[in-house]
């Protein structure tokens, strides 16, 4: 019983890692004012970045390439929405679809049909000596991968940024009011556009987490709608940091239970396999009615801003 | 330190239009070292975009703007971001690093003492009360390190306290060798506050000096003007009373009673923030009244609008947006209402829109009240600020109604569109309409009214007929919310 839960713990730690990076991006993103669907292509597309860049020059060349392409794509949504003025759902959907594609696309090209999948080196994983022996909690908080760490020093990061300094301030005005924002010297589209990009790159570093974190292979399922899990995190954390982890956390939580119990006969697989999407959901109903949201969320630039 | 006297701020033959509009017409300004200047005139006078100018965050069209020291605008509209505190403010736009909170809410706290009064510093700022958040702008403009702080309308929201407060806090700053200008439309803020003053008027600079050579009554006629003339229209002999208010309280409205008769046009002046607003809803049944009735031909409006609209009052709001939707073609538009009232505009059975019915009805009214282009199927939006005007006014008077509550109807238009409008509602007057014409600008009201109705802090203080119209040292004074002369009732 004990090594069951310690298993399901360290299981959805190692599960929210891939999802909270994506989400801390997403929150910042969307503290910003912009909403991007496109993240669910960019984990894609950074898992298969990571996996590539990995196999080529080892595990760090992999998430180097991976924060690149995230990058890229982020600052491609920004050029189409904030300078372009295109449409955010739009753009969103369209990189998602072009991403899924061209992910698809590159792995044939990469990996061509029939040869064995590509050997891809993981990231080392952090062992605690001592600490980890404590029961129930010790795996899953003193044993895991690089990333989960970097996750929990980044929404840290992150919140200190949000509440502490000149480029927190920008970012939460740009998502509040960017009329007025701009009117006291924020510069909007900057700001939002760097949000982008950095949103872009955390999402494609979750996507690489997958591949080069934990499975040591790629698959062109391998982000299963994580990107939107991710989205749906960011709205039941509130926009916040630490939010965007426990929504992560909430999905983890039961993707690691269905995991774990995937060879009971009482429950068919299906329904296990869908419990985390559905809890996610069932919170986002909950969630979603109460607290605040940026106010100019997903809103057009207004054209003084 | 630099003397008094020294020019820190000014404007040379400052021109601006916003489109046929020339909302300042070639006008000089200077503020001094230690002064606090105000910057008066009736609404739509220019000052706000004076003011905008003066601080650089509208550009002149022609003309030229010196600046000697730091300036600051603390604008009509209030330019808080609501998410952020007050304390989060300072830092705001001022470089990507980390801030000090401790260094900006000393800096606040200076700045509130210089004030008189502290805001919470540390909430954010959409949580604040109006008069904390204007008293929070203000204190955040010093906190910045402005030398010239330029304030539009600081009073709109204070108490008289506050008022005293602020004027106080104005004047220590011109004492610690800064400048004020300080805009508003109360002649008696002007006096207590200021040293000297500049009046616009039509985008013009009509007047400017000490304010130690004026009085109330000269500066309230430079800003009115030269009451105009009486036009020479002849008048139908009003009729029965068709609209009757009485002892109606709503909001800011307190015990008005009124009564319009059939044929008569009734002009309401008042300042903004007067009570207009509640009244013209109380009058179209979009407000209920807190005591008191409302009533035409006899039948209570009460807070209903179906009942309004069932007893014949036709209702041209404030901002078109609230008449007209913008999005849809001149046809729908033009019919809103009518379609529910109207069974000739809707199929015979099915009871269904017939839309070559509304088409031909369209047309004829775009033909009957000159909406140009003659083209219903144009989106309302898409017609110019007139001719919108022409299609809303023209959709309430087309089915002949018993009461017309017009709120502003020609503000913003060109003269040729204004004329059109007044001569529709003095046509829908002689059909046997009683029509009320609510407006900031006392032209407007003069120019159309028989009878005119002075609406000051939510209470009529004044009535008079057009032909008998007071001076206008009388009407300034009663608009600007001013105590009225002992001869008043
Ligand atoms: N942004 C704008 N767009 C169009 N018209 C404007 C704008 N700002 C001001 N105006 C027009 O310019 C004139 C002067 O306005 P304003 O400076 O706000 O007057 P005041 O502050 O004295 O009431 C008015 O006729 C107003 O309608
Ligand atoms: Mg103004």
């Amino acid at each position: 019983m004990v090594t069951e839960v310690e298993l399901i713990l360290a299981g959805a730690v190692r599960l929210a890692t891939p999802v909270a990076l994506a989400a801390l991006g997403e929150a910042v993103v969307e503290r910003s004012g912009t909403i991007n669907l496109g993240i669910e292509g960019t984990m894609l597309a950074g898992a298969l970045a990571g996996a590539y860049g990995a196999s080529q020059a080892g595990w760090g060349a992999g998430i180097a390439l991976a924060v690149a392409v995230g990058g890229f794509l982020g600052l491609v949504t920004a050029l189409a929405t904030l300078w372009g003025r295109a449409n955010q759902l739009v753009v969103g959907l369209s990189v998602t679809l072009i991403a899924t594609g061209a992910a698809t696309y590159l792995y044939e090209l990469w990996r061509p049909t029939g040869t064995a999948a590509p050997e891809i080196p993981l990231a080392p994983t952090v062992h605690v000596p001592i600490l980890r022996e404590i029961p129930l909690v010790g795996p899953a908080l003193f044993e895991q991968s690089v990333f989960s760490y970097a996750m929990v020093a980044l929404a840290v990061g992150l919140a200190w940024t949000l509440r502490r300094t000149g480029a927190g301030l920008a970012l939460r005005a740009a998502g509040d009011d960017p009329a007025r924002a701009a009117l006291r010297g924020v510069r909007v589209r900057a700001t939002r556009t760097a949000a982008l990009a950095l949103g872009g790159a955390l999402a494609a570093l979750g996507g690489a987490v997958i591949t080069v974190g934990y499975l040591g292979s790629f698959d062109v399922n391998v982000t299963a709608g994580r990107g939107y899990v991710a989205l749906a995190a960011v709205i039941i954390g509130r926009w916040s940091p630490w939010g965007a982890l426990a929504g992560a956390g909430v999905f983890a939580l039961f993707d690691s239970v269905a995991i774990q119990s995937g060879d009971t006969e009482i429950v068919p697989v299906e329904v296990l396999t869908a419990l985390p999407y559905l809890v996610t959901l069932a919170a986002l109903i909950v969630v979603a009615r109460g607290g605040r949201a940026p106010r100019a969320l997903g809103r057009a630039l207004p054209d003084d801003a | 330190m630099t003397a008094a006297g020294e020019v820190l701020l000014a404007a040379d033959a400052v021109v601006r239009r916003y489109g046929s509009t020339v909302a300042l017409d070639g006008v000089d300004f200077a503020v001094l070292a230690s002064e606090v200047h105000a910057v008066v005139g009736e609404n739509g006078a220019g000052k706000s975009t004076l003011a905008r100018i003066l601080a650089g965050a509208t550009a002149p069209d022609a003309g030229e703007v010196r600046r000697a020291a730091s300036v600051a605008l603390v604008p009509q509209t209030l330019s808080l971001v609501g998410a952020l505190s007050l304390v989060e403010h300072v830092a705001l736009g001022r470089g990507l690093g980390r801030f000090s909170a401790g260094e900006a809410r000393a800096r606040l706290a200076d700045a509130a003492a210089r004030l008189g009064v502290a805001p919470p510093a540390d909430v954010p700022t959409d949580r604040l009360s109006l008069p904390e958040q204007q008293l929070g702008e203000l204190g955040l403009a010093l906190a910045l390190g402005a030398r010239v702080l330029i304030v539009d309308e600081p009073t709109s929201s204070l108490g008289p306290a506050e008022v005293e407060r602020l004027v106080g806090a104005l004047r220590g700053i011109a004492a610690g060798g800064g400048a004020v200008v300080l805009v508003t439309h109360r002649v008696g803020e002007a006096l207590g506050a200021a040293d000297r003053v500049t009046v616009l008027r039509g985008g013009r600079r009509v007047h400017h000096g000490r304010v130690d050579e004026l009085d109330a009554d000269t500066l309230a006629v430079h800003m009115v003007g030269e009451v105009p003339s009486a036009a020479t229209v002849t008048r139908p002999e009003p009729g029965r009373e068709r609209l009757v208010v009485d002892g109606v309280d709503a909001g800011p409205l307190a015990g008005i009673r009124l009564a319009a008769r059939a044929g008569e046009i009734v002009g309401v002046a008042g300042v903004a923030g007067s009570g207009q607003h509640f009244l013209a809803q109380v009058l179209a049944g979009l407000r209920a009244p807190e005591r008191g009735t409302v009533a035409v031909d006899g039948v209570p409006i009460g807070g209903d609008p179906w009942a309004a609209v069932a007893a014949g009052v036709a209702y041209v709001p404030e901002r078109r947006a609230d008449g007209l939707v913008p999005a849809l073609p001149g046809t729908d538009n033009a019919i809103l209402l009518a379609t529910l009232r109207d069974r000739s505009l809707r199929r015979r059975w099915t009871g269904l829109r017939d839309r070559r019915a509304e088409r031909t009805r369209a047309r004829a009214l775009f033909e009957r009240f000159d909406v140009r282009p003659r083209d219903p199927a144009l989106p309302a939006g898409a017609l110019s600020g007139g001719n919108q005007q022409k299609l809303l006014v023209g959709r309430e008077l087309a089915a002949g109604p018993s009461v017309v509550v017009a709120h502003g109807p020609t503000q913003g238009l060109d003269l040729r569109a204004a004329t059109a409008i007044r001569d529709d509602l003095r046509a829908a007057a002689a059909d046997g309409a009683a029509v009320i014409v609510l407006s900031t600008d006392l032209d407007e009201v003069l120019t159309i009214a028989d009878r005119v109705l002075v609406l000051s802090a939510g209470r009529i203080t004044d009535t008079f007929t057009t032909d008998d119209r007071p001076d206008a040292a009388r009407l300034g004074r009663a608009m600007a919310g001013h105590p009225l002369a002992e001869s008043d009732p």
